[in-house]
């Protein structure tokens, strides 16, 4: 029994239910837990405190900085916070450490978070090297050297359904004698230790115009928007499948579009300056779930007139944040879903490269 | 209007309550009881929880099951756990026990904000709990955790 309070109210809190709340606890605290008696230090350790936090972890942020002084030899960093509830429409962001103390080879220039699952981030270089790494258990490992020595296109991270960490590269090459591009697709899953190439799909994963952001992992599929249109890669079977978008034909072209993350679910956001639109796919098909006309019905969205929807973050009671980020104006303005309220995260105006959700946990991927 | 069922709870003070069957199924153990329990099982004793703390747990229930996606719910909520130490603390146990995943979640993160401050030290003096590391494990203990520090 543990008790809570003082001696003249002291109300005994059996293990099972300390270890409910231990869970809830930011991350740094539970460590300390950790390092309060061998009894605790064990619990904690255990994996079924380890399953028990992975679902009760709190969300945080990771917030990717350029610092313009690259004098240390470090011109990115990465800042951890807590994003906790302040008043009603704010957010405090409580900063728990910065990453580049930890693994400086990790952040040289060009480096690029694929994507966090379970607790663990993937980063992956241009030049095909990727690295894993839980910064709550100092764990990480570079992936061995990719086999497709192509360029990239793409890449994503996420867990199938039967466990299996998997890391996907989308790799293309011109060409030489004909118009077009050779795709082939590789991927590496966490203990076979070697990338496996898959070798061509049907389907036309090239896009000339924009650059492809990372796939976004939802329940077992990792997702990407690629020429407007979407793939869904799922890992148990490791097979492409071309899925609807939200929008007729046609009707795409001017917008800024990301997947996300909605409460569970894959979400399409789709933004032209003036127009909001959050589609959730539910059930196989696509759900409108908010759709805001800017001018003077909703003069608010013109602060959102510069920026462009970066991703969607959990914020605090179950509610979805959508961030839009004007890498010009180094601004970055976040928008609630479900009270539909801008809200203010106080952070301050910097050369913010991307901020990414993200939820801290105890997992272990291998024994170290 | 439809007739819904009547369950009664009954405290470990033997205090009772008669609730709708729907608001009792929101906990998981009552269900279970009523699933497992046979036909006549219109009484249902809950021995690990007093009658003051059942009558919160009931409340909590009712508004989440009868109201669930009223606009005030958060609010509710909110105000739900804005109770002293002892009442919350009870409130959990009653929530472990007879399973209400959503009241679990509230009091329990309502008590971790309670004390998330504290180092190690606050931990072992507010939760009295003994130091029985040697000095080589707390040694190993520092260096595993040693990225705290950097803050």
């Amino acid at each position: 029994m543990t008790s809570l309070g003082h001696r003249s109210t002291e109300i005994p809190l059996h293990e099972s239910l300390m270890l409910e709340v231990i869970a809830r606890l930011p991350v740094k605290s539970i460590i300390y837990w950790k390092c309060a008696c061998k009894k605790w230090r064990d619990l904690i350790s255990d994996p079924y405190f380890v399953q028990l936090q992975l679902f009760a972890s709190r969300g945080s942020l990771l917030i990717y900085e350029r610092n313009s002084d690259i004098k240390d030899g470090n011109p990115e960093s990465l800042i951890w916070v807590d994003i906790i509830p302040h008043e009603a429409d704010k957010y405090r962001l409580d900063f728990i450490k910065t990453l580049n103390s930890l693994h400086v080879k990790v952040m040289s220039y060009g480096t690029l978070q694929v994507g966090s699952v379970n607790g663990w981030i993937c980063y992956a270089h241009p030049a095909g090297i990727f690295y894993l790494l839980n910064p709550v258990l100092k764990g990480n490992m570079f992936l061995p050297e990719p086999q497709l020595n192509l360029n990239m296109l793409s890449s994503g991270f996420g867990v199938s359904t039967v466990g299996e960490y998997k890391v996907i590269r989308i790799c293309y090459r011109k060409l030489s004698n004909e118009p077009g591009y050779k795709i082939e697709i590789e991927v590496y899953t966490l203990g076979v230790n070697r990338w496996k190439r898959l070798g061509q799909t049907r389907y036309n994963l090239i896009s000339l115009s924009q650059e492809v952001e990372s796939g976004v992992f939802v329940n077992g599929h990792v997702y990407w928007i690629i020429n407007r249109r979407i793939y869904d890669f799922d890992l148990n079977s490791e097979t492409f499948l071309l899925i609807p978008s939200p929008l007729r034909p046609g009707k795409s072209q001017a917008l800024d579009k990301v997947l996300g993350v909605v409460k569970g679910r894959l979400s399409w956001i789709s933004w032209c300056g003036v127009r909001l639109e959050v589609w959730v796919m539910k059930e196989g098909s696509w759900c409108k779930e908010i759709a805001i006309e800017g001018g003077h019905a909703n003069p608010c969205l013109k602060l959102l007139v510069t920026c462009k929807p970066s991703c969607v973050i959990d914020g605090s009671h179950g509610t979805s944040i959508l961030i839009f980020h004007d890498h010009l104006r180094k601004k970055v303005v976040a928008y609630c879903l479900d009270t539909k309220k801008f809200l203010n995260l106080n952070l301050h105006g910097g050369c913010f490269e991307a901020i990414k959700g993200y939820r801290p946990s105890f997992v272990k991927l291998w024994n170290f | 209007m439809t007739s819904s069922k009547t369950i009664v709870l009954r405290s470990s003070d033997g205090a009772t309550f008669e609730v709708d069957e729907a608001v009792a199924l929101h906990s998981l153990m009552i269900k279970h009881r009523i699933e497992t329990g046979g036909a006549d099982s219109t009484t249902i004793d809950v021995p690990e929880v007093t009658g003051n703390t059942l009558s919160k747990v009931i409340e909590y229930c009712k508004k989440h099951v009868e109201a669930p996606n009223s606009d005030d719910l958060k609010s509710f909520d909110t105000d739900f756990v804005k109770v002293d130490q002892a009442v919350l603390c009870h409130l959990a146990k009653a929530s472990y026990y007879m399973n209400i995943k959503g009241l679990l979640d509230l009091s329990s993160k309502t008590i971790a904000d309670m004390f998330k401050g504290k180092t190690v030290e606050q931990i072992r003096e507010t939760f009295h709990i003994k130091n029985d590391f040697t000095p080589e494990e707390e040694e190993e203990l520092r260096k595993e955790n040693s990225w705290n520090l950097f803050v």
